[in-house]
């Protein structure tokens, strides 16, 4: 089956007069053999309806696969089986990949073959009148009529044509033999939606092509190009992956530059990899500056930059927000993102270590890893997010008016193992409230799936950690819990009779033993004690009198860090000093599920922000911009412009002056609409003349 | 010779369009430029030089609109009151919603949307009685509360917009930027559209076919915004749908959404008529369903109507994503199904024009393609992410 434009299918009358003009139109050009079958088979609709089904359904399966995430990520999805296999088909890259591109350049071909097929016939129907008719050929017409005239032929059909111009069909007429004929077309430019639509595609794909990275696609495939996949430096990064500024005419790159700071790069993502892409200029980052709606959603983010041309020096300022970029020269500069631009953090380390309590201060920049000693061996320290504010919906919202609340600065970071187990945390600087109480707040997870648990530390008076590390450094050093130990043992014995020493150094080492299983594992681990020695049946009471002795000392421990603080504790104790014990005792029976070598605190920190710009090169824009605006007309000119002809034949009456009329028309594909025309015409005729 | 030949006569004699036009379409267009121009003089100074563009544009387009297709003047007329007088009563207070008995029965945005909504439904049930009985005043009854329904909509749209300004003049925004947003605007275009056909073929019997897929629209809208996630919240814009594209963009593509919808539902009717007719079953109901050529021929220009506007759409995506994101292309999940879609009608249309298809195929396939849409429109929202996620489920 051929790429027929003409049928209708409606009117097979039609067809009969219209066809033999395509064939003309076909058998003008020579098409022999082999050509005329490649030609059929390219312009064919089978093929133009496949590519439409075969481009759709691999575009579903590029918005189904993400597409362009890190390997690792397919291969723990699929598996190294699959990931091999979808990685050899490109399914990971699916728009730029080979086939993808060829199927893109059937589609061209085969669209440019109809063009070539029709375009001679659809420009001689657009222009011609089609003068030559016959009578017969009329009378088969959906629209038809005859009338006999008084008039002469000469007046009936100045008459006619004068109507037919206003009813806006232009006409043009002819005499043999004092037969006249009239042909009248109106909307023939219909015909010309077939060719700027097919046009249009042709001139968007190909622009589109242009802007695309099919080029560097090219220069890898012949070695000359490779894209870097390791975590490099730009400068640190190889002249195979790097690309001039005159040697890529189209791109879209990304920079990130820190508040201060000049970049002259961008980087093109490619794959599982990047390039790293020259410019012709430098851009500098003066400010950034980002406002915030009350939610803590970004309201709008700016950057004031200065481009400087390399060559000429020539300077610009200006600045871009997001949907006001910057155009320069060829280049479009976008503001897409923002991002921590190395924000200097002053930390202090508590180590949670029971043998070693320290405290290690440090500054480390956001983005940069520092390796940390600890007992638990050596830790990749990777601060990876800093966030100024974080606003969230505040819980009590009914109480305080306000729907959102800001918990404050907070610090993402990594510990990664020797063996590049990794776990993430994030650290708020500030302590929170929870029921008017502070607490230092830290989150901790495994894999980046799973939400944040908690830790909650209690501030001291001080809003410090000092009390809970003085108190936890107390619990774990074995001298001092010794006399500790004693010191409540003597006390807690029974006042009345002798003190037996026996009794009392008994009960300080269960004591002592008991303190130190809760430092190292809570009350869990005394639990589990008490489950493995005692038999069942005496438990319970066991468990009553071990906690009972367990408070004690704790109690003990807890007086002697407040006596540390210079504290009169031979007051009463406040009942805010109460409350920070419990909460003392309750985030102490937790810590050992926090498994981490130690707490980090935010000291201080200085923030720094960087920009994300989107550079882009797209010399193909403007064709694209003009093939899309074809696309648009010839949409409308195929369906809303109708295609209209009238035909009139006078000839002589054979008795008197007068002249017998014979009307027909054809609307194409707006055969109801032109009924209704030539239903009009008729009346206006029959008023006129008298029907034959 | 019917009165239709009557009016076409006109076409021959020499007649220009503009004597064609009552006293009431001037006096509505006029109306239209002054209100324009007072809005101008007034809020110049707020817009940009597109935006000024958009006002303009938008006076051209109603008029030209409301000449081609007269209810659209009475329409316009009764919108334009309702939410003046919304927001008049509203003032400066957001609160007097709550409290303004005509703001919070009638013409608030959410009490408008719930009359959209229940309007809608009822209008559904008219229609089939309508159908099965062949009740012509039921028919009526439909017609008037889908016209009610529609106004309903768009004064809710509109009363949401001022809303949205009261809430806060940063948050401000034309509502058109989340799903619960633009499935109001999906089932006043539907309606419009199905509309436009019913006083074109004088036929009510497509109706309930129609308010069926608004019905589920209003269905999902009353879950979506009104249930437990809270969406007919105003929400504040992100940065990058702060721009004037957003006035044109997302309406265009909705028009296109929803004449695809109209041609599914007229479909789906047509699938129905010619099966019964086929099986013998040529009961009443069967026959007042409008003729095969006739659902065909609406069907087709529902089609070529909604690419129209689809590519329009498209293209003025593709141009604010340029200025946006950078490129004019990204192969985002939610352009890709948009490239989806426009391939899908592409062939639909190429099969009717150039192969001469009709009747059932191209029937079904229209009821295919409207799950194509809906996937585009929701699915991308629902389960895949990128670039476009704005109204996330």
């Amino acid at each position: 089956m051929t790429n027929e434009i003409k049928s209708d299918g409606e009117s097979s009358q039609e067809n009969d007069l219209l066809e033999p003009q395509v064939e003309r139109g076909r058998s003008n050009r020579k098409e022999h053999g082999l050509f005329k079958v490649i030609i059929s088979f390219l312009g064919s609709m089978e093929l133009a309806i496949s590519l439409f089904v075969i481009i759709g359904i691999a575009s579903i399966i590029g918005t189904i696969l993400q597409q362009n995430q890190v390997y690792n990520t397919y291969i723990v999805k699929f598996g190294p089986f699959w990931f091999e296999v979808f990685r050899s088909l490109e399914l990971f890259d699916i728009y730029s990949s080979w086939w993808f591109v060829i199927l893109l350049g059937f589609l061209l071909v085969s669209t440019a073959t109809c063009i070539y097929r029709y375009a001679p016939v659809i420009i001689r129907e657009w222009r011609q009148f089609r003068l030559n008719v016959s009578s017969k050929s009329l009378k088969l017409m959906h629209s038809t009529g005859s009338w006999n005239t008084e008039t002469t032929p000469n007046e009936t059909a100045q008459f006619i044509q004068e109507k037919l111009a206003n009813g806006g069909y232009q006409s043009r007429l002819k005499n043999e033999e004092g037969i006249i004929t009239i042909a009248a077309k109106k909307g023939a430019i219909n015909r010309l939606g077939y060719l700027f639509t097919h046009g249009a595609i042709i001139v968007i794909c190909l622009s589109a092509l242009y802007d695309g990275n099919f080029n560097l696609k090219l220069r890898e495939a012949a070695g000359q190009l490779k894209p870097e996949t390791r975590d490099l430096f730009a400068s640190q990064v190889p002249d195979i992956s790097r690309l001039k500024a005159d040697e890529n005419h189209a791109f879209r790159g990304n920079a990130n530059v820190p508040e201060g700071s000049t970049t002259g790069l961008v980087f093109l993502q490619m794959r599982n990899g990047f390039l790293v892409q020259e410019l012709p200029f430098t851009i500098t980052l003066n400010d950034f500056r980002i406002e915030h709606y009350n939610t803590g959603m970004p309201k709008s983010f700016e950057s004031d930059i200065v481009i400087e041309d390399i060559e000429s020096g020539e300077k610009i300022s200006k600045t871009i927000e997001v949907n006001h970029p910057l155009f320069y020269k060829d280049f479009a500069i976008y503001q897409s993102s923002f991002d921590d631009g190395g924000s200097i953090m002053d930390l202090q380390a508590w180590s949670l270590d029971d043998s070693k309590q320290k405290v290690v201060s440090f500054q480390q920049v956001v983005g940069q890893n520092k390796l940390m000693e600890t007992s638990q061996g050596e830790f990749k320290l990777e601060l990876t997010e800093f966030k100024a504010l974080n606003v969230q919906p505040n819980p009590k919202a009914e109480e305080t008016g306000r729907k959102f609340k800001n918990m404050g600065p907070s610090l993402t970071f990594r510990l990664r193992d020797s063996s590049g187990q990794a776990k993430e945390f994030i650290n708020y600087a500030n302590p929170t409230t929870q029921e008017g109480r502070y607490f230092f707040l830290s989150g901790v997870r495994s894999t980046t799936t799973e939400p944040f648990r908690y830790l909650f530390i209690p501030a001291d008076d001080s809003a410090s950690l000092k009390r809970f590390f003085g108190f936890r450094s107390l619990l774990s050093n074995p001298e001092e819990m010794k006399r500790i130990a004693e010191k409540t043992a003597a006390m807690s014995l029974p006042s009345t009779g002798v003190p037996d020493p026996k009794r009392i150094a008994q009960m300080a080492v269960v004591m002592q033993r008991l303190a130190e299983l809760f430092n190292q594992g809570g009350f869990d681990l005394v639990l589990n004690d008490i489950n493995e020695k005692v038999p069942e049946d005496k438990r319970k009471d066991v468990q009553d009198s071990y906690f009972k002795v367990l408070q004690t000392i704790l109690g003990t421990v807890y007086l002697e860090v407040l006596q540390g603080e210079n504290i009169d504790i031979s007051k009463n104790i406040t009942p805010a000093q109460e409350q920070y014990y419990d909460d003392l005792v309750n985030t102490m029976g937790v810590i050992s599920k926090y498994n981490a070598p130690f707490f980090l605190q935010i000291k201080s920190f200085e923030h720094k922000e960087a920009s994300g710009f989107q550079i882009t090169k797209a010399p193909g824009k403007d064709l694209v911009y003009l093939g899309c605006t074809l696309l648009c007309i010839g949409i409308v000119l195929m369906f809303y412009v109708a295609n209209k002809r009238i035909w009139v034949i006078i000839s002589p009456s054979t008795e008197g002056q007068g002249a017998q009329l014979l009307v027909a028309g054809s609307g194409d594909r707006h055969q109801k609409e032109f009924a209704k025309e030539f239903q009009a015409l008729s009346q206006l005729l029959d008023k006129q003349y008298t029907t034959h | 010779m019917s009165t239709t030949g009557q009016e076409m006569n006109n076409l021959f004699e020499k007649q220009s369009f503009w004597r064609q036009l009552g006293s009431f379409d001037w006096v509505w267009a006029i109306g239209l430029v002054l209100a324009s121009g007072y809005a101008w003089q007034q809020y110049s100074s707020l817009m940009d030089v597109y935006e000024v563009g958009i006002l303009f544009g938008t006076v051209i387009s109603l008029i030209a609109w409301g000449w081609l297709w007269k209810p659209v003047r009475a329409y316009t007329i009764a919108v334009a009151l309702l939410s003046l007088f919304s927001i008049y009563l509203y003032g400066d207070d957001l609160a007097l919603g709550e409290t303004n008995f005509f703001l919070k029965f009638l013409i608030s945005s959410k009490s408008s949307i719930m009359w959209m909504s229940a309007l809608y439904v009822l209008a559904t049930v008219a229609y089939f009685i309508g159908l099965f009985i062949g009740s012509e005043f039921s028919n009526k009854t439909a017609s008037a509360m889908t016209w009610s329904a529609t106004v309903m909509g768009l004064v809710g749209l509109l009363v949401r917009w001022r809303e949205s300004y009261l809430i806060h003049v940063d948050v401000g925004h034309i509502p058109v930027s989340n799903l619960y947003e633009v499935f109001i605007l999906f089932s006043i275009i539907t309606a419009l559209l199905y509309l436009y056909y019913e006083g074109k073929n004088k036929n009510y019997n497509m109706g309930g076919f129609v308010l069926l897929v608004i019905s589920s629209a209003v269905a999902f809208l009353l879950w979506y915004g009104f249930g437990s996630r809270g969406a007919s919240e105003i929400q504040p814009l992100v940065p990058a749908l702060q721009s004037y594209w957003m006035k044109i963009h997302v309406p265009a593509n909705f028009v296109g959404y929803g004449a695809f919808a109209l041609a599914a539902m007229l479909a789906v009717a047509y699938l129905i008529k010619d099966s019964m007719t086929k099986s013998g079953r040529n009961g009443a109901i069967i026959n007042r369903i409008p003729d095969l050529e006739i659902l065909d021929d609406v069907m087709y220009k529902s089609i070529a109507l909604g690419f129209a506007f689809f590519t329009l759409a498209t293209i003025l995506g593709a141009m604010w994503a340029a200025e946006a994101w950078g490129g004019y292309w990204s192969w985002d999940p939610k352009e890709t199904w948009a490239l989806i879609v426009w391939l899908n009608y592409a062939a639909w249309l190429h099969l009717r024009l150039t192969k001469g298809w009709r009747g059932r195929p191209l029937a079904w396939w229209s009821v295919i393609g409207l799950f194509i849409t809906l996937f585009a429109f929701i699915g991308v929202n629902m389960f895949l992410s990128g670039l476009h996620s704005y109204g996330e489920l």
